[in-house]
């Protein structure tokens, strides 16, 4: 090219090399790669079915460890089931949407707080906080992705999960909706 | 105003509400997968969320399963 004459053709080839610097250095956003894309996404889903599992672990071990009373222990039952359906249908969007095999689920060792969790109150409050947890983790989710079908899945959850807060609140004789908003933690 | 029930009961007041709420589930739900602007998203699904907390209370007051689904999505309405 520097030895002949500019051609049409090679200005718009050099264009369109220096497009995405020229972009970016007017501010201008430029469409992320496939690649980034789907770490994106992948990054956001991981984190959903981690959250979800993590509160299926704790659920379960709350739920057996003699701490609550009947009510509240039917309570965190039905909350340990939607946790195990969470985890399961959310790993599965991973493997069918982006062939990768969902984390696999933590141990009760580490979940922090649990292990010192040894009242009624505290058992319910780390529950409420490890809620809370999944539903920022699924609103993260809902930002990396705009794949239809992962969205309508955590829509689902993300509801199911505010009830679960509500039902929480309620054995803490809190408020049971205290913000117009839910954006978890 | 078409379609509005009669209210005369609190059960129908509450039955009526929940209903509105259902509906607005449904209408956040299909929105969220029609926005491509990511921090819009997420602002939808933190109203869904607060939405079916409300059907959550509502359905308490109605003496009924409080979180009995483990995918909320709604009913569109009919």
């Amino acid at each position: 090219m520097a030895h002949g004459p500019m051609t049409r053709r090679h200005v718009l080839v050099a264009t369109a090399a220096l497009a995405p610097v020229l972009a970016a250095a007017k501010g201008t956003p430029v469409a992320p790669s496939l690649d980034v894309y789907k770490r994106e996404q992948l990054l956001g889903i991981s984190g959903a079915v981690a959250a979800e599992q993590t509160a299926m672990v704790a659920f379960e071990a709350i739920a057996n460890g003699g701490l609550l009373d009947p009510r509240a222990t039917a309570t965190m039952r039905i909350l340990l089931d939607h946790a195990t359906f969470h985890a399961s249908v959310l790993g599965e969007s991973l493997k069918s949407e982006l062939g990768e095999d969902p984390p696999l689920p933590p141990k009760r060792t580490q979940i922090q707080g649990l292990e010192s969790a040894r009242t009624r109150e505290a058992a319910l409050r780390l529950a409420l906080r490890l809620e809370q947890r999944a539903v920022g983790a699924h609103l993260a989710a809902v930002r990396r992705t705009n794949n239809a079908q992962v969205l309508k899945t955590i829509a689902g959850i993300v509801g199911s999960d505010g009830q679960s807060l509500v039902l929480l609140r309620q054995l803490l004789n809190e408020a049971s909706v205290p913000a117009a908003f839910e954006r978890g933690l | 105003m078409a379609g509005f029930p009669t209210v005369t009961t609190t059960q129908d007041a509450l039955r009526f509400v929940l209903d509105i709420e259902n509906t607005q589930v449904s209408a956040y739900a299909d929105a969220l997968v029609t926005i491509f602007t990511p921090a819009l998203r997420v602002t939808v699904a933190s109203i869904l969320a607060v939405e079916a907390e409300h059907m959550s209370v509502i359905l308490g007051e109605l003496h009924q399963p409080q979180a009995s689904q483990s995918l909320v999505t709604g009913n569109a309405p009919t």
